[in-house]
């Protein structure tokens, strides 16, 4: 055969291999910039979700009342679904079109969280005025019993053209008048015995039309409650899990983003309920009340409320808590003191107190209380005695520890507790009262297991979402995606929004990703990264009005260092936040710094809405190194940090520059 | 940065979280608000229906942790908070109505109408501008055949 001739057969074979193989990598190609298209859709939509969602609880005095908070989710739902729809073409009219979708949407708050999915609810029985029809209501008719796991349950119908409307469209005489007396068809006395207790009780619709009061699935589909299938914002779920051990207690503990808990129940007989921050042992070195020290230890010395009314009247007492930072780079411990008279100032003649620094020292001596009763009452909490009726995805964890507790007690293989061992508790501060202890601490074994907690609890529920979707679908089979321990780490540090989308044809597959957004300028959590100083000079930005102090204290401008970064705020560990001067006037001695929680910061906010005090005088902008992250959160060693204990590090250090 | 202005960072820092931390502790909706628990009780107390016994003493407020030997003053109760379950009627009561009594001193303005065609725990509150002396005992009424089972009470301050 010719040279000639291979080539042609060469030809002929590889060509098409060749053409087709093309043809292929052009889909993939395709196809990964439709994926991407896609997540940038979906990117794009969360994104606008948390913006709505941050600008709705800035502008909302009560954006922390579980209802507002509700309707704030609900709109952030809606503007979510606006953007998405809009970026794939089509308007929000066209919601139907892109809802199936979106198997679920996580908004992650400070003490819980919502999920919005697909949900099957009954549909209860209305008129066509959209009342709600009871058992009682006229038109109502009882039909016969059924049988239902060994209880009846009464069937009824209703008949809407035996209601008459008055003209303003309600019904005269709808319901009955009394037990033996009724207009109704369905009188108390006449219903059978087994289920009088029906009478007056709401009607859910059955699939065969007519209606019952409980809710039932029996192996005859007609004779069932007939489900709809609808989207909706599920109930607030909390990041609570419950602990009990026999005859000791059984407590429900609610976690937060951050330190703050709230305990109920039953503790050996007394239910108690309470709530604060959950500090280390450690942290609070020493308190003097007038110049006595009040040991750490004795903290059933005084009532919380008396202490408050001693912190919060400066004038005669004064409360002073030393606070342990942790060692400094010579090895020695480093401490800062707070006092409720620190940042004091004269106005008119007149010493008048600062209200962050007895704001700052209630926060100490609350955490303190609040968390010595906790080491008191709690410290046998363990993460294997999580009651067995919590969830489902926990029981199953559980049994595994238990086995591995029982078999070997040193090797504990299950990440959901291996921080744990049979003698460190969640709260445990019996064994190593040190640093690792600190509940702030993000590797702290109390940290670890709030984290498991939240984790399993949203697992649990977004799972769900799945499965009822991947049911409704029949077709496409939706799985819960393996969110990465970084992801996990960003929902569980800050307000949320995760996104799925999942089954949209996407070229040669089907698509399936998700989208997180976080939130670091909200008012309804406090992330210590995120609070911003700016020095307090007196007369300038403080409550205290300006001029008359200016001119009594002969304000000299040049003796603050800062000079061209007035009014601009930074984070603490920004080397642009000026250095207070190391032998400053007479007066600059009580100068220190003021803090905002919020990027934006709002010099007309008033934070004590008790008391209508701290309204600064102007308006202080924020440093943009500081608000865009990316700039500027590393340490030395480049890396990024992650909490406060990497701030608190690099003040202890005395570092000129955290970037 | 020299020492000093580290001490003042330390400081700031310091403040800063604390004080914003505990105005969310002031304004979130789960916490205390300054409440009082003056009762826990797991067994909870039976309170039935037209009777006159259903008198709580209360002593002086304690909620088992802290030293707290104080009546509060009535004038500076902003709120009453009742836990209850259990609640039952008989035959053909679905709903009953409750009132406090403050000192003896009953506070019909502000009933609260609870089902009794369910057991599950519920939280009754009862928000009036309460006026009287220092605060020693309190008075649960229900509707006659009726009965519900107390298991806390807490006291909210203005």
């Amino acid at each position: 055969m010719k040279l000639q001739h291979m080539a042609v057969i060469f030809v002929i074979i590889f060509l098409p291999i060749i053409l087709v193989t093309a043809y292929f990598i052009s889909l993939q190609v395709d196809t990964i910039k439709l994926q991407e298209s896609y997540d940038k859709k979906l990117l794009d939509a969360t994104h606008d979700a948390m913006s709505a969602f941050e600008l709705n609880t800035a502008n909302e005095d009560l954006s922390s009342v579980a209802d507002s908070l509700r309707s704030i989710i609900e709109a952030s739902n809606n503007i979510f679904f606006n953007t998405l729809t809009t970026n794939f073409g089509v308007s929000n009219a066209s919601k139907s079109y892109i809802q199936p979708f979106i198997p679920a949407i996580l908004y992650t708050l400070y003490d819980g969280f919502y999920v919005y999915s697909p949900t099957n609810t009954p549909e209860v029985c209305t008129d066509l005025k959209g009342q709600t029809i009871s058992t009682d209501s006229k038109g109502v008719t009882f039909e016969r019993t059924i049988n239902f796991n060994g209880k009846e349950i009464g069937v009824y119908k209703f008949n809407q053209d035996a209601l008459v409307y008055d003209e303003n469209g309600t019904t005269e005489s709808q319901y009955a008048i009394g037990f033996t007396e009724s207009n109704a068809s369905v009188n108390y006395n006449t219903l059978p015995n087994t289920v009088k207790q029906e009478y007056g009780q709401l009607l859910y619709k059955n699939n065969d039309g007519t209606y019952s009061t409980v809710l039932h699935t029996s192996g005859n589909y007609a004779t069932s409650t007939a489900y709809k299938q609808s989207y909706i914002l599920k109930s607030f779920i909390s990041y609570a899990t419950t602990y009990s051990k026999n005859n000791e207690y059984n407590v429900t503990v609610n976690y937060t983003l951050d330190n703050f808990i709230t305990i109920q129940g039953d503790i050996k007989g007394v239910y108690y309920s309470k709530s604060g921050y959950f500090i280390s042992s450690k942290l609070i070195n020493k308190i003097t009340v007038d110049g006595v020290d009040i040991g750490v230890s004795d903290w059933t010395r005084y009532s919380e409320e008396s202490w408050l009314a001693t912190i919060n009247n400066p004038e005669n007492h004064e409360v002073k808590v030393t606070l342990c930072n942790g060692t400094s780079p010579d090895g020695s411990l480093s401490y800062t003191t707070i006092s409720n008279r620190d940042g004091a100032y004269l106005e008119y003649g007149v010493t008048k107190y600062w209200e962050d620094s007895m704001s700052s020292v209630e926060y100490y001596i609350k955490a303190w209380l609040f968390s010595s009763w906790i080491r008191e009452y709690l410290s046998d909490v363990c993460a294997t005695n999580i009651a067995n009726n919590d969830y489902e995805i926990f029981n199953n964890g559980e049994t595994a520890i238990r086995a591995n507790i029982n078999s070997d007690k040193t090797n504990l293989q299950d990440d959901m507790f291996h921080r744990f061992n049979n003698d460190v508790g969640v709260f445990p501060f019996r064994e190593r009262d040190d640093y690792l202890n600190d509940p702030e601490n993000k590797e702290s074994p109390f940290a670890l297991h709030k984290r498991n907690v939240i984790k399993n609890s949203i697992s649990y529920n977004l799972s769900l979402s799945m499965i009822v979707y991947t049911e409704w679908n029949k077709i496409t089979e939706f799985n819960m995606p393996v969110l990465s321990d970084v992801e996990w780490e960003r929902i569980m540090s800050n307000v949320s929004i995760v996104t799925f989308m999942q089954g949209l044809k996407c070229g040669l597959k089907y698509y399936n990703n998700y989208a997180i957004v976080s939130s670091t300028n909200n008012e309804i959590t406090v992330t210590p990264n995120e609070i911003y100083y700016t020095p307090r000079e007196l007369g300038f930005n403080t409550e205290s009005s300006g001029s008359t102090i200016l001119a009594s204290l002969d304000y000299d401008e040049t003796q603050l260092n800062h000079g061209a970064h007035i009014s601009t705020a930074h984070r603490i560990d920004c080397p642009e936040l000026p250095s207070i001067p190391e032998n400053p006037l007479p007066y600059i001695a009580d100068l220190t710094y003021i803090s905002f929680k919020s990027k934006e910061v709002k010099y007309d906010k008033v934070y004590d809405k008790e008391n209508a005090r701290y309204v600064y005088d102007h308006q202080v902008y924020t440093d943009y190194t500081c608000i865009v992250d990316s700039n500027y959160v590393v340490d030395s060693n480049g890396e990024k940090i992650d909490g406060n204990t990497n701030v608190l590090k690099y003040l202890i250090d005395g570092r000129s520059s955290n970037s | 940065m020299d020492g000093v202005a580290t001490a003042n960072k330390l400081k700031a820092y310091r403040i800063g979280v604390a004080k914003e931390r505990n105005n969310l502790y002031k304004s979130v909706a789960f916490t205390e608000n300054y409440g009082y628990k003056i009762l826990n009780n797991n067994s909870g107390i039976v309170i039935y229906g037209n009777n006159i016994n259903n008198t709580i003493n209360l002593g002086p407020f304690s909620n088992n942790s802290y030293n707290q030997s104080a009546y509060p003053d009535i004038s500076h109760i902003s709120k009453i908070e009742l836990v209850i379950e259990d609640s039952s009627g008989q035959f053909g009561i679905y709903t009953t109505t409750m009132s406090v009594g403050l000192n003896g001193v009953q506070w019909y303005s502000n009933t609260q109408t609870i089902p009794t065609t369910t057991t599950s725990m519920r939280t009754i509150d009862f928000a009036e501008d309460f006026t009287g002396g220092t605060l020693s005992s309190l008075i649960i009424s229900l509707n006659n055949n009726s009965r519900t089972t107390l298991k806390s009470i807490k006291i909210y301050y203005k």
